[in-house]
């Protein structure tokens, strides 16, 4: 056991650590769309990407940027969301690996969240719940994001459930966004569909 | 140089070179130790993993998956709370239930986890909230929200972590519509292959049982 194996590994220990740091941090942005602090999170990499559910897939640092800044997200001259606006979403449960050359990652978690989305002027009570397969990358010590990927279960009017709604209606016009992704995350309940890990089984290793 | 200029010599050499090995013996020591934190901040992380994963793979029945996070060794065991189901057969028992209708939701997000590496490191505790959103057969395929708190034990083999038991005590199993203290426990509505008959649980308090379930750890700070 050499020191300088001995400080690899507690650079992976810190390495995760960071990286739950930042996607939790991001969640808590998440919650008031605080978009400029979204927007920092990310890589300077042209390989970044952006997809949530069935809003399209956004590529490169510009995709990220009009992904995330409130109003062209929400279609919207307002630049910051109205004081009702609320998208909370908890990033639980957590299983992050970094690659072997402590330059890249990969996370999967679960997103939890009670979320409250104005249309025509009324917000409506949504529970939402979805899996991330995320990728991360350290640049100049930092660990930032590179591509998040978010698989909506659900996303349900509080008043119904998801067996009953389980998309509720979109603020969003989804036909002004870019197409999805080949994969399968516009799958929502009921579709069965396993959304792809990115580690194997941590006991069989298949 | 004089005979007893060289002994002068000599003895100083000797004693920095003594000193020089104390100071090794104390850096190896210190290398150890810090192997041994190390070790155990990472088999926390790696027992975590494999808690973690076992709750993704809940989301729709991975039986087989499921099935090999745990040992082989013949004191496995889960307890559900509805029964309780012994060794590696009582395990393929319980998850393996062949084909899952794609309407079942059934991801329990493991949560909050407490867990203590036991001082020889080959053997863990620990304790989680297991919270999630389903969708399970229930007159038809109804919304449901489970809440429970797990005791498990894990053991190292050939450096995996895996589970060892797995003690589920439901807190509420309850229908979207009714909450949880109307109805705290739905009926087992998601039947395990019911021959042979699995033992009595050990455990079972749900809502509003007033006493929670036992701790394998003690009040870290009082140590009570």
């Amino acid at each position: 056991m050499t020191l300088e194996e001995l400080e690899a590994r507690i650079q992976t220990i810190e390495d995760i650590e960071a990286i739950k740091k930042l996607q939790r941090a991001y969640c808590y942005y998440l919650e008031h769309w605080q978009d400029e602090e979204i927007i920092s999170l990310w890589s300077q990499s042209p390989d970044v990407s952006v997809e949530i559910g069935d809003s399209g897939f956004y590529k490169g640092k510009e995709g990220v940027i009009e992904f995330f800044t409130y109003s062209s997200h929400f279609f919207t001259s307002e630049s910051k969301p109205p004081p009702e606006f609320l998208h909370l979403l908890m990033p639980l449960a957590g299983i992050v690996d970094v690659d072997p050359d402590g330059k890249t990652a990969k996370g999967r978690w679960y997103g939890l969240g009670h979320m409250a989305i104005p249309r025509k002027g009324k917000a409506r009570a949504i529970i939402s719940s979805g899996i991330w397969e995320n990728e991360y990358v350290k640049e100049d010590g930092k660990w930032k994001f590179k591509k998040l990927l978010f698989y909506t279960i659900f996303g349900t009017p509080f008043e119904d459930s998801w067996v009953k709604t389980s998309h509720f209606e979109r603020p969003i016009p989804l036909a002004k966004r870019p197409p999805p992704s080949a994969k399968n995350i516009a799958a929502a309940y009921p579709s069965g569909y396993v959304f792809p890990y990115h580690y194997k089984n941590p006991v069989t290793g298949k | 140089m004089k005979v007893d200029e060289w002994e002068t010599k000599v003895k100083k050499l000797v004693e920095t070179v003594e000193k020089q090995n104390a100071i090794i013996k104390q850096l190896t020591r210190t290398v150890e130790e810090h192997d041994v934190r190390i070790r155990t901040a990472e088999d926390i992380e790696a027992i975590k993993k494999v808690q973690r994963a076992y709750g993704f793979y809940l989301e729709h029945w991975e039986g087989q998956q499921m099935v090999d996070l745990f040992s082989n060794s013949p004191d496995v065991a889960l307890d559900t709370g509805r029964g309780f189901y012994a060794g590696p057969e009582g395990i393929k028992q319980f998850f393996l239930r062949g084909e899952i209708p794609p309407n079942l939701l059934h991801g329990l997000m493991q949560l909050s986890g407490i867990v203590d590496v036991d001082p020889d490191g080959k053997t863990a505790k620990g304790r989680w909230y297991g919270f999630g959103p389903h969708a399970i057969p229930v007159d038809g395929i109804r919304a449901t929200w489970s809440f429970g708190v797990y005791e498990n034990e894990y053991i190292k083999e050939n450096g995996k972590w895996k589970i060892k038991k797995l003690h589920y005590n439901a807190i509420f199993s309850t229908l979207y519509e009714d909450g949880w203290v109307k109805t705290p426990l739905l009926p087992a509505s998601f039947h395990p292959q019911e021959e042979p008959k699995p033992g009595p649980s050990t455990f079972i308090r749900p809502y509003p049982y007033g006493y929670g379930f036992p701790f394998h750890y003690k009040n870290p700070v009082s140590g009570e």
